[in-house]
């Protein structure tokens, strides 16, 4: 079953390799893009908010954030004519939108360090998802982009190590680890929550 | 434990629950605009790469020190690796005015140069806008380590109807000069390691006119070969590592 909103699908979480959730964009409207003009804004208005977040996640600082996915919609622009399968335009602006966060990423590093004044109040109800984006905070750029890829876009790990430009066997590496340290970061409430209940049942 | 299944929802929750800003379109097209001039100024072609390269190079040697001195080593000894080459000193102002590109006509151009030009045919359909410019090219001595304006070379500009361009360069045929190279880097696109990334030449020859291009976003290999088999020119295999010279050639493109 599939949930539609204005230009987006969203399947199932656990329809892991379908894709999870995707940017959809028909093939008529990357046609008429390509033309440019009202269509390609069109285009970059729809393909703005994906980018955005997958930046966010990934550098953890909002005006980053937007210069990233400023970057990935000029690449959408400039790159447009290449993209082969219209089908594919999802998969292709989220290796974009990506390769920009990692890129400003990589630029953060070599000019100064950042890191300690990520945002935390990024999400429109802080009750929500929260926790997924505390527990990502421990881990790098580079291996929020590999669980990014993998769990949201639903890529492989040879088509996450094309995008990120690592060999598979170095993605392979990436998410073991990162989901390693996701997981005991993600349990640990709930371990914490546990705790508290026996406590409490013992209590009774 | 949580389940693969769990994360993937987790991280749909995560992404649905961030809200984006509105879209910055006027931001966007600035820039854009920005990017494509700038790329449009710094491209370089066979042993173009020079310019391209010295950025790189300029930029990993000089600037990063400053700030991470093992990461720009690394970056620059990748850079040199990556390229054969090490990239000869900025050209000198005189040298660098007098390869100005200037803006001409076919047969003003014919006057100027030291070869017979034979126009490109067999361009792609869409082709909308077309410019023919002229410039000298620079010449650095790698065994007196000095530069000078060298010969004129024409470069003939098209535009798409879907606002693309791609260049045609034409300069003399040099029978002493070693084959051209193979590939050309631009050190304002760069990959996942940072390094420029790389593009294919195509040369070949007419008589005594060598023409080149780079394939691109402007235009792919295929249609650049189209063009000379319809020029019926004489492909120019490029080499690669590139052959080195007693003088490297730098062109200032329009």
């Amino acid at each position: 079953m599939l949930e539609s909103g204005p230009g987006r699908v969203r399947a199932p979480a656990n329809n892991l390799r379908a894709t999870t959730v995707f940017l959809y964009v028909d093939a008529e409207t990357i046609e008429q893009a390509r033309g440019g003009g009202d269509a390609l804004e069109a285009l970059i208005a729809q393909a703005w908010p994906d980018a955005y977040r997958v930046a966010l996640v990934i550098l953890r600082d909002r005006d980053l954030a937007q210069d990233a996915a400023q970057e990935a919609c000029i690449a959408l622009t400039r790159s447009l004519h290449r993209l082969e399968t219209p089908a594919a335009f999802a998969a292709w602006m989220y290796r974009i939108a990506v390769r920009c966060a990692l890129d400003a990423a990589r630029a953060r590093k070599r000019h100064a360090s950042f890191e300690g004044v990520a945002d935390q109040n990024v999400v429109s109800d802080p009750t929500e998802a929260i926790d997924l984006y505390d527990a990502l905070a421990s881990l790098a750029p580079l291996q929020r982009a590999v669980l990014l890829l993998h769990y949201y876009a639903g890529f492989r790990s040879h088509e996450i190590a094309a995008a990120i430009g690592v060999l598979p066997p170095t993605v392979r590496f990436h998410l073991m680890r990162a989901r390693r340290r996701l997981r005991a970061a993600l349990d640990a409430p709930a371990r914490a929550q546990v705790s508290y209940n026996e406590v409490i049942s013992n209590a009774d | 434990m949580l389940t693969d299944t769990q994360i993937a929802r987790e991280f749909e929750r995560l992404l649905g629950a961030i809200e984006a800003p509105g879209v910055p379109l006027d931001a966007i097209a600035r820039r854009a605009r920005q990017a494509h001039q700038t790329a449009a100024n710094r491209w370089t072609g066979p042993k173009r790469y020079v310019a391209a390269a010295a950025l790189g190079v300029v930029f990993a040697a000089v600037a990063l020190p400053k700030i991470a001195p093992s990461l720009a080593q690394s970056l620059e000894a990748q850079t040199r690796a990556l390229l054969h080459w090490t990239p000869p000193p900025p050209a000198p102002q005189h040298v660098w005015s007098a390869m100005r590109p200037e803006s001409s006509t076919l047969a003003a151009a014919q006057g100027r140069v030291a070869f017979r030009i034979i126009a490109p045919a067999g361009l792609p359909a869409d082709v909308v806008a077309t410019s023919v410019s002229i410039a000298r090219v620079g010449a650095y001595s790698t065994t007196t380590r000095s530069w000078s304006a060298g010969d004129a070379t024409v470069t003939f500009s098209y535009r798409r109807a879907d606002g693309r361009s791609f260049r045609l360069m034409a300069e003399r045929f040099d029978s002493s000069a070693p084959p051209p190279s193979k590939y050309i880097f631009n050190s304002d696109v760069r990959d996942a390691r940072g390094l420029p990334v790389r593009y294919d030449i195509f040369t070949w020859r007419n008589g005594d006119q060598t023409m080149s291009a780079v394939a691109g976003d402007g235009i792919s290999s295929a249609e650049i070969q189209r063009i000379a088999g319809a020029m019926h020119g004489i492909p120019i295999p490029g080499v690669w590592p590139p052959r080195h010279t007693a003088i490297e050639k730098e062109y200032r493109i329009p």
